[in-house]
């Protein structure tokens, strides 16, 4: 008992200190704001990854359409046009032409569908095969 | 309200339940802490960690030890934390408890010089001396929260003592000297 005894004089000196109970209530608060900062930075992870998929599969640039999938399709110029309205017109349907390989023959490569809406829209070309 | 519901209640996430834990150990914990920090912002930020431990590991308890075992337990893991960040020396016993014999040793000194003895302590005998003579823990208790065999426990003690013993016999030298 003695041992005890000298262990109360020790700790009689010893005061408790008063703001504990503040400070662990700090430390929670700090938690559940950790918490919901955590949870934020999830949530805008997430809502960039579905913009991200979003954007790759519904806004994908038209150059990337094609890939892949690109059809040749024989034509024959027979219009004079413009090089650089030519050149437009082919940008917006995404399409290149190749050529010519003689008798004002070219091909027209890039998809299909495209491939036949810019002939629907042009006359300086004439489809050959 | 009984200890194990108040800790179901934190678990939950009632604030009410825990400055209810807190005032009930509040100091206890702090003295446990201060017993082997020896530092008074040490221990109050400790006992601080402790209840904040407490809170997040509410759930955890499942009620096979007693609340201040339990309590305790968190206690001493916070302390060997924060002596292991601030690298300080955490002295372990293992190697003495080997050849560790049992016999009684007398302490029934002058308070004033036990007290004294007792600030010299290194951590890891006043540790044991708190949780076996201030709290009364029996070592079936102490083995748990010091995480040892109770055989253990009961050497750290019997060294504990022993080393409190001689503190106390240099104390008294040096007193006669002085006198």
């Amino acid at each position: 008992m003695r041992i005890k005894r000298a262990l109360e004089a020790y700790y009689e000196k010893v005061k408790t200190p008063e703001g504990v109970e503040s400070d662990v209530l700090y430390r929670i608060e700090k938690e559940r704001s950790r918490k919901w900062k955590k949870i934020a930075l999830a949530e805008f992870a997430f809502f960039l990854l579905i913009t991200g998929l979003s954007l790759y599969f519904f806004l994908t640039p038209s150059e990337y359409e094609t890939m892949g999938a690109e059809e040749h399709v024989k034509v024959r110029l027979v219009k004079n046009v413009g090089l650089i309205d030519l050149s437009e017109d082919l940008s917006r349907y995404s399409l290149r032409i190749e050529g010519p390989y003689g008798n004002k023959d070219y091909f027209l490569i890039g998809s299909y569908d495209r491939i036949e809406d810019f002939l629907k829209n042009t006359d300086a070309f004439e489809r050959l095969n | 309200m009984d200890e194990i519901s108040l800790i179901q209640e934190i678990a939950k996430g009632d604030e009410e339940a825990l400055k209810k834990l807190i005032r009930l150990y509040k100091n206890r914990v702090f003295l446990y802490t201060y017993g082997i920090l020896r530092d008074y912002e040490d221990s109050e930020e400790a006992t601080a960690e402790v209840f904040f431990q407490v809170w997040r590991s509410a759930k955890k308890f499942k009620g096979r030890s007693r609340v201040s075992t339990w309590i305790f337990g968190i206690a001493r893991n916070v302390c060997m934390n924060l002596l292991r960040k601030r690298k300080r020396r955490f002295q372990t016993l293992e190697i003495m408890e080997r050849d560790a014999v049992y016999e009684e040793v007398d302490l029934d000194e002058n308070i004033e010089i036990l007290r004294q003895a007792i600030d010299q302590l290194p951590p890891a005998h006043r540790e044991v001396i708190h949780l076996a003579f201030y709290e009364e823990l029996p070592y079936s208790e102490i083995a748990q929260i010091l995480k040892v065999p109770e055989n253990t426990v009961k050497t750290r003690v019997f060294y504990a003592k022993k080393k409190l013993r001689e503190i106390v016999k240099r104390l008294k030298g040096e007193d006669k000297e002085g006198s």
